[in-house]
C-alpha cells in the first residue's frame, strides 16, 4: 500500500471508519438500485451507470475526507509508566481499560 | 480505512463489485427476448451472366445481379442491452452441386441511436452474387434479411427477420456489357 504523508490529518476512529464504510456501501447500492429501475424504465443503461457514478461521487465526498463526525469515539491510550514502578506496571497491564488491539501503527492522540 | 488512499481504494472496489452485478442483471433481464421483426425485401430486375471469377478459381462461372428494394423498422429491437445490430442479406438456392448455398448480398451496420428507420429503392447489392458453377439460371433464389444482435452483456444471437421473399432468375444469359450496373463494392 502506497504510503503519502499528507500535511494534514487523515485518519478516523475505527467506529468512524465502520460508519464510512457502512455509509459508502449504502450510498453505492441506493444509488444502484435507483439507476437499475431508471435505466430499464427508459431501456437506456446508460443511465445505471450514471446513476452509479454519481453515487460515487456523493459517497466519495462524504467518506473519504476525514469529517469530524469519524472522530467521535478516539482511541483511549493507557498512560505511559515509569521504569521505576516496573513491578506494578505489569501488573496494571493485565487489566486494560476499553482500548482495543491496534496492530497498526500506533499514533499517540493528537489534540485538536 | 485509516488513510485517503485506502478509503478510496476501498470505494472503487465495491463500485466495481456493484456495477459488475449490475450488468448482469441486465443479462438476465433481457435473457428470453428473441429480437424478431417484419420486413420487407424486394429483388428487382435479376439477370444471369457468364463471366471469368478472377478472384476464385479463373473458370468461368454465374454471375447474378440484381437491384434490391428494402423496408424496415429496427426501433423495438433496440432494448437496453443492445449496443448495435449487423444486418445481413442472404440469398439462399439449390444447386445439383451442393444441397445449400448461402451469398451475402448486402449487410450493414446500425448503432444504437442512429436512424433505424431503413428504407432503399433499388440500390445495387454490396456483393457480387457469384455462383459455385453454372445453376443460376431458372433457379429459384429465396432473400431473406438477418441481423445478429451485439449486447452490452449478453449472447451474440443471429435471428431471421419474418418477409422473406423469392425469385427466379432468368433462363437466358445476358452477354452484353451495357445492361447492368455493378455492385458497389464495401463502403
Amino acid at each position: 500500500m502506497i504510503d503519502i504523508e499528507w500535511p494534514f490529518a487523515t485518519h478516523m476512529d475505527f467506529r468512524g471508519q465502520k460508519m464510512a464504510e457502512r455509509l459508502f456501501q449504502v450510498i453505492i447500492v441506493f444509488f444502484g438500485l435507483i439507476g437499475f429501475l431508471v435505466g430499464y424504465m427508459m431501456q437506456q443503461f446508460s443511465m445505471t451507470i450514471y446513476s452509479v457514478l454519481f453515487g460515487v461521487l456523493v459517497s466519495a465526498f462524504l467518506t473519504i475526507p476525514p469529517w469530524p463526525i469519524y472522530r467521535n469515539n478516539p482511541v483511549e491510550w493507557q498512560k505511559p509508566i515509569d521504569s521505576k514502578k516496573d513491578a506494578n506496571g505489569n501488573k496494571n497491564n493485565s487489566s486494560n481499560k476499553s482500548t482495543p488491539k491496534d496492530t497498526r501503527k500506533a499514533k499517540p492522540k493528537k489534540d485538536q | 480505512m485509516h488513510s485517503f488512499l485506502s478509503r478510496a481504494n476501498t470505494l472503487f472496489a465495491f463500485t466495481i463489485t456493484v456495477l459488475a452485478v449490475l450488468t448482469t442483471g441486465v443479462f438476465v433481464s433481457t435473457f428470453f427476448e428473441e429480437y424478431r421483426g417484419t420486413v420487407s425485401i424486394g429483388a428487382v430486375r435479376p439477370i444471369v451472366k457468364h463471366m471469368t471469377d478472377f478472384s476464385a478459381n479463373r473458370k468461368k462461372n454465374d454471375l447474378g445481379v440484381l437491384q434490391l428494394t428494402l423496408d424496415m423498422d429496427l426501433n423495438p429491437l433496440f432494448d437496453w442491452n443492445v449496443k448495435q445490430l449487423f444486418l445481413y442479406l442472404v440469398a439462399e438456392y439449390v444447386t445439383p452441386a451442393n444441397t445449400l448455398n448461402q451469398v451475402v448480398l448486402w449487410d450493414k451496420i446500425v448503432r444504437r441511436g442512429e436512424e433505424a428507420r431503413l428504407s432503399f429503392h433499388e440500390i445495387a447489392t454490396k456483393y457480387y452474387f457469384w455462383d459455385d458453377g453454372e445453376h443460376l439460371r431458372s433457379n429459384n433464389v429465396t432473400l431473406s434479411l438477418n441481423w445478429n444482435i451485439i449486447s452490452n452483456a449478453g449472447r451474440l444471437m443471429h435471428v431471421r427477420a419474418n418477409g422473406s421473399t423469392s425469385f427466379v432468375f432468368p433462363d437466358q444469359y445476358i452477354t452484353s456489357r451495357t445492361a447492368s450496373p455493378k455492385p458497389s463494392g464495401q463502403q
